[in-house]
């Protein structure tokens, strides 16, 4: 895997994680997973500032300025 | 959805009664009547995130729930200038809000970075995501934004969401000091 092609199944299972919508068997794979690919982790991390950055986004239009 | 969304905040930020309760304790506590006003703000912010991310865990009243949060708030900024508050705060209250301190407040000048990464992303991709994060259906999110579908919908998430993480990729600034 690299930067480019992280694809949707990959992108719903990260989803699912963080959410911890996994079944417990499933969120340790993953998670093991995470520990021992550097790379998936790293596509992780980014995955978790693009929810960051969106989330900022809707706590912002909420301010009143 | 959106529009229930909004009106329910509206009427939770102008509850006075639990903004006043607010401002009061921040004014024994070192604060003011605008430090009371942009508290309360934040606080209504973060009850908002936490049911967005479901960490929303109401065993009171709301009134009581959101003063919670912004006490919380305000202890963590008296705490940065090594003032502490003067009203106790319960284990309930702790548990309650459901917070973890570092995940309250982040950085402004991480934010505006982060902003200006968004920025780079097309206004149609940053709606897209952001309705996505607002919990909309692919359903809602294609009749919203005139897509034919909730599959064109769906794909359009998903080509946003790998635009946005290549951009994040490409800025390797923006993983620093994730938490």
């Amino acid at each position: 895997m690299n930067e480019l092609n992280l694809n949707e199944t990959t992108l719903d299972i990260f989803e699912q994680y963080s959410k911890q919508q996994l079944n417990a068997e499933e969120q340790t794979a993953f998670k093991n997973k995470l520990d021992q690919d550097h790379l998936l982790n790293a596509q992780y991390q980014a995955y978790l500032i693009s929810k960051q950055v969106i989330n900022n986004k809707i706590e912002d239009s909420l301010r009143i300025k | 959805v959106a529009g229930l969304r909004e009106q329910a905040l509206s009427k939770i930020y102008l509850d006075s009664g639990i903004k006043e309760k607010l401002i009061s304790m921040i004014s024994k506590n070192h604060g003011n009547m605008q430090d009371g006003e942009d508290l309360y703000q934040e606080a209504v912010i973060v009850l908002d995130r936490n049911i967005r991310e479901g960490n929303f865990r109401l065993e009171g009243s709301l009134s009581s729930y959101l003063y919670s949060i912004g006490k919380y708030l305000w202890m963590n900024q008296l705490r940065k200038k090594s003032l502490t508050l003067k009203e106790s705060f319960s284990d309930h209250e702790m548990k309650s809000t459901a917070m973890q301190p570092d995940a309250i407040l982040i950085d402004e000048q991480r934010k505006i970075y982060l902003k200006s990464i968004l920025n780079r992303l097309g206004k149609r991709c940053q709606g897209i995501l952001e309705l996505w994060q607002l919990s909309y259906s692919m359903e809602e999110i294609a009749l919203q934004l005139g897509l034919h579908d909730a599959s064109i919908a769906r794909k359009a998430k998903y080509d946003c969401q790998q635009q946005l993480i290549k951009l994040i990729n490409d800025n390797p600034n923006s993983k620093l000091e994730l938490k």
